[in-house]
């Protein structure tokens, strides 16, 4: 049985697919377009899902979108008969859209389809699961777990914005639902654009943000714009909010309550602004709290799955372990609408087709290593035609250099194995450094990344050694939690240094691993094994050897604004147009004082900021 | 030319329907006081939860549609 999810049209479009239950491949369409965010058809992904498994579009038993169209068209009329007499304009735009392309959605899907084949009966073989569904499905089968509470926060579906319900072998029963325009995904990114940062890539910038204020706004906004019940369901005052009826996040209102304009993006960020982020994140997870307490004892649960885009929250996640609020956690890694393909295809092998499911005590994602991979020799003549210079090592040698490499300081691009599936790079399309070095943070924030200063590296560890060096005790493979450096390895702060504000803390060292320690001490944490990504393993495990130190720094391979390297061409483009020192392809070395100075690019300017 | 003419079809459409449909629907529930979505805080519930819409028939059948 074949099944092929596709998520578009919204944001993040990808592609799964799915053989007798087995995740075989799944990509986001961006890291093929080079389009961050693309919305587009996933045309590229569903070719490499394809190819990949040496597969014809005709060998397809079901195509899942994994959202109802008509639900959300739905939604979107009842939306505007609400908010009358205002949003005239903001209905006139989007009905175009609707009434364009969208409203049919399912002729459009069976007209891509069709150009890949003519001869399968679409009709029949195209199917559709809820949003939330999707979201469901895609934390809860690929879990650990044989039964566990369900519970999915996003923006918004088709109406369903939060959901929960039990997950128990092949079933999913969702029980309740907070509906639009009450939604902590657009709560969170109201506040993402009231303070100047993009609505669906800012979010991550708001949550590191956070870390630097105060929340000294926490009753402002319950008193306010949320309404939170004991059982963690909550409203919005929408008088705040522009997002139902016009193409603004915030009212007026809002910026009374609060004292200003929204802030301009790429303006000086105050201390306002911090404490803004400060509060909002500890209502987030006053509220993911609430919610995951509630959910547990409805269900009778010690298991619980997430998914959506709030469960990307990491600080909040790490919280809900922090308090002993639950037993087991399992989040899945690609939470946001790209993960809402694989849940499609999840959903309709396993509760449509009421297919057997067997429990993987991992959990079935692999590592979330399921896109494109790049054998040495399509390594070699990529390089070749690019004209880089490069060597190739054995194994051994390889690893033994490049941690020799980030010993030295450099900033090493590290591109290895089939690409990560969802936002996080998890090793095998990482830019690395030393965790122990005071100037790393701000050598790859300003010359390699090219982005704000004040967002924190994560800290890629050894999985064996995770427990002397953070105050967790779980597994965390897809940077799915945030846990505070232990107290042993973090440095006393003296007399004046206690008295730094805001972005001043930032050049406070405090811990021997400076480069990854957020100013409260906290560490978005991925831990490596060598189940999943040996190569990755073994790389760190030489740098343990050589230093004692089992923790890399661990980003994203590209630069602000744009998706993460997906190719050979893509990874030497990124380090040619950036400060980057040392690339590593499979086993390909590349050192940028031995390239053509002529194939410098001017990089940056190719992208968008986000 | 095609998508030109269509796309001038749909934006001469959206008035008409904004006028035929969004117009007097809102009024009329206006004046009966209904809301299709609440806006507001309501202290008088204990709980913002809904129930989940139980849908009728097959599982593949709810697959097939679109609603």
């Amino acid at each position: 049985m074949k099944i092929l999810g596709i998520s578009a049209f919204y944001h993040d479009s990808a592609a799964t697919l799915l053989v007798d239950g087995k995740i075989v491949a799944s990509a986001q369409e961006e890291r093929f377009t080079r389009i961050k965010h693309d919305k587009n058809y996933p045309k590229e992904s569903i070719k490499f899902c394809l190819d990949y498994c040496k597969l014809s579009i005709d060998d397809i038993d079901y195509v899942c979108f994994y959202e109802k169209p008509f639900m959300k068209f739905d939604r979107l009329i009842k939306t505007h008969v609400s908010f009358f007499p205002s949003g005239y304009r903001y209905f006139k735009e989007s009905m175009f859209e609707w009434l364009s392309s969208k409203i049919f959605l399912k002729r459009q899907l069976i007209k891509e389809l069709k150009k890949l084949s003519l001869n399968s009966k679409w009709n029949e073989k195209l199917v559709f699961s809820e949003h939330h569904l999707s979201h469901a499905a895609s934390a809860f089968y690929p879990s650990p777990f044989e039964s566990a509470a369900i519970l999915t926060i996003d923006g918004v579906g088709e109406w369903t914005t939060t959901s929960y319900g039990v997950g128990k072998g092949n079933k999913i029963d969702i029980f309740k639902e907070i509906h639009f325009p009450h939604s902590l995904g657009l709560l969170y990114s109201a506040f993402t654009s009231y303070l100047g940062f993009k609505v669906n890539s800012g979010e991550y910038k708001l949550m590191g943000l956070a870390a630097y204020g105060d929340p000294i706004y926490v009753d402002l906004i319950k008193d306010n714009l949320v309404d939170i019940k004991d059982d963690g369901s909550f409203r919005l005052d929408m008088s705040y909010f522009g997002y139902g009826n016009s193409f603004q996040m915030t009212t007026k209102k809002f910026h009374i309550l609060f004292g200003s304009a929204p802030r301009k993006p790429e303006t000086d960020i105050s201390q306002r602004d911090m404490d803004l982020a400060a509060s909002i994140q500890l209502v987030t997870e006053q509220i993911v709290m609430k919610l995951s307490q509630f959910v547990l004892k409805e269900t009778g649960e010690r298991n619980l799955v997430l998914a959506g885009g709030v469960a990307l929250n990491c600080v909040a996640n790490g919280k809900l372990l922090k308090e002993g609020l639950v037993e087991n956690i399992w989040i899945q890694p690609a939470a946001g609408d790209a993960g809402g393909a694989l849940g499609a295809a999840l959903a309709t092998y396993y509760k449509m087709l009421k297919k057997h499911r067997n429990v993987n005590k991992d959990d079935s994602m692999q590592g979330s290593y399921l896109g494109p991979e790049f054998t040495q020799e399509e390594v070699e003549r990529s390089l070749n035609d690019l004209g880089a210079n490069f060597s190739v090592l054995e194994d051994e040698d390889l690893l033994k250099t490049t941690c020799n490499l980030l010993i030295n300081g450099k900033a090493v691009g590290w591109h290895q194995g089939r690409m990560e599936f969802g936002p996080r790079a998890l090793g095998s399309r990482s830019i690395l450094g030393d965790p122990r070095s005071p100037e790393m943070q701000k050598t790859l924030n300003l010359k390699v990344k090219y982005r704000e200063s004040f967002r924190p590296f994560a800290p890629s560890i050894l999985y064996e050694t995770l427990s002397e060096w953070f105050d967790l005790d779980t597994k965390s493979p897809y940077m799915g939690i945030v846990s505070e450096i232990k107290k042993i390895h973090r440095k006393d702060l003296h007399g004046k240094d206690k008295n730094f504000f805001g972005m001043d803390k930032l050049y406070l060292q405090r811990s021997s691993l400076p480069a990854i320690t957020h100013v409260d001490y906290s560490a978005r944490i991925q831990t490596v094994h060598k189940k999943t990504n040996p190569k990755y393993h073994a790389l760190i495990s030489k740098f343990y050897e050589l230093t004692d130190c089992p923790v890399l720094i661990n980003t994203s391979f590209n630069i602000r604004g744009e998706p993460i390297v997906n190719s050979p061409k893509d990874a030497f483009r990124c380090f040619m147009g950036t400060d980057m020192d040392v690339l590593v392809i499979g086993n390909c070395i590349l050192k940028k004082e031995d390239q053509d100075s002529s194939l410098f690019e001017d990089y940056k300017s190719h992208f968008k900021l986000d | 030319m095609t998508n030109q003419i269509k796309k001038g079809i749909v934006s001469c459409f959206i008035p008409i329907l904004y006028l035929l449909i969004i117009c007097p629907i809102s009024i009329l529930l206006r004046l009966i006081n209904k809301k299709f979505i609440p806006t507001k805080f309501d202290q008088n519930k204990n709980s913002y939860w809904l129930l989940k819409h139980e849908k009728n028939g097959e599982e593949t059948e709810d697959f097939n549609k679109q609603f």
